[in-house]
């Protein structure tokens, strides 16, 4: 037997041994059932296809690389069968979990919805509710009162009067969304807000978290305050999302 | 084959039989019935490994075959084991 035929029996033993006991190390120290599933399958799998390629080297002959391809083989197609099957039994009897196992479930998405009130935010409502129903995720609708106080009213009573009218109607808004939610089996929050609308969104996204946010695109009569609400929308668009990072949608 | 190579083997499935031991240990704790399956599973997939281990041991290739069937018998156990947990929790 050559050196180099007895280095390469060596060194895939060796190596198939190392993956058999990490294998083992994680059957026995990994702290739940899936974890140590994943110990035992993956790292097995390598460690005896290891194991069984030093024996097509030692051995060197057609007979036994045929029964080695076959062993390989077998466990490269069983060990994830039987791992699938393991673990949704684990499943089905509620095997606990870490308690420090995090769940991050992708399609669980966080959906931010500012509204303004009247038949426009109505269709929004309608798609963001959507939206919520087919990802399985939560709603929070935001109306923003964008109060610039000195301009509004002369004196300070009235500017509070108005203020407090905004703020009613804002409500009132955001009831008939919640209530439209509602009605199709969703809990959806609620906040209201004051000052700058970009500067709100942009808080209320990172105080809930937000996956996404859904704007609804302007409509105006006139062609020039169509294009001039157009680009102010992209801007607020834009802004939002290099602010938080989370992907905006507009609603037609 | 040189006595080194009987040594490396000898020792390499003395290390197998410890990792046996430790998914004993598992299989003796549990806490759940799928911890122990896994265990279990484990425990074949070595004892496929030694098998191997002794077939260039005793330089006779006729054991790749019982390792082969070692493998065969531990993958559908490990099948059944699963079935009869699921429908444990269901009946």
């Amino acid at each position: 037997m050559s050196g180099l035929l007895n280095g390469l029996i060596v060194l895939f033993a060796v190596s198939g041994l190392f993956f058999m006991l990490v294998a083992a190390i994680g059957v026995y120290r990994m702290p739940d059932v899936y974890t140590r599933m994943h110990a035992a399958t993956k790292a097995s799998t390598i460690g005896i296809s290891g194991i069984a390629m030093a024996a097509l080297f030692y051995f060197a002959d057609t007979a036994t690389t045929t029964r080695v391809i076959l062993i390989i083989l077998f466990f490269f197609l069983t060990a994830p069968v039987g791992a699938h099957a393991l673990a949704s039994a684990a499943y089905v009897i509620n095997a606990p979990l870490w308690p420090q196992t995090r769940r991050f479930d992708l399609n669980k998405a966080r959906i931010l919805c500012p509204i303004r009130g009247g038949a426009a935010s109505q269709q929004l409502a309608t798609t963001a509710i959507e939206l919520a129903r087919q990802g399985q995720g939560a709603l929070t609708f935001l109306h923003v009162i964008n109060h610039n106080g000195s301009g509004a009213a002369a004196e300070p009573t009235q500017a509070t009067d108005t203020l407090n009218d905004l703020r009613t109607l804002g409500q009132k808004a955001l009831v008939v969304a919640q209530e439209q939610a509602q009605a199709q089996g969703i809990t959806a929050q609620t906040e209201i807000r004051l000052g700058d609308l970009e500067q709100a969104i942009v808080q209320c996204v990172q105080e809930v978290d937000a996956t996404l946010v859904v704007l609804g695109f302007p409509e105006r009569d006139q062609a020039t305050q169509q294009k001039m609400a157009e680009d102010e929308f992209w801007a607020l668009a834009k802004a939002i999302q290099t602010q938080t990072g989370v992907q905006v949608q507009a609603i037609r | 084959m040189n006595n080194l190579t009987h040594w490396l083997l000898d020792s390499a499935m003395l290390l197998l039989a410890i990792t046996i031991i430790l998914c004993v240990i598992r299989l003796w704790r549990g806490p759940t019935i799928a911890d122990r399956a896994v265990a279990l599973d484990q425990i074949t997939v070595e004892v496929v490994a030694i098998v191997v281990l002794y077939s260039m041991r005793v330089d006779d290739p006729v054991f790749l075959d019982a390792a082969l069937v070692v493998a065969l018998i531990g993958f559908l156990s490990t099948l059944a084991f699963a079935r009869y947990i699921e429908r444990g929790a269901q009946a």
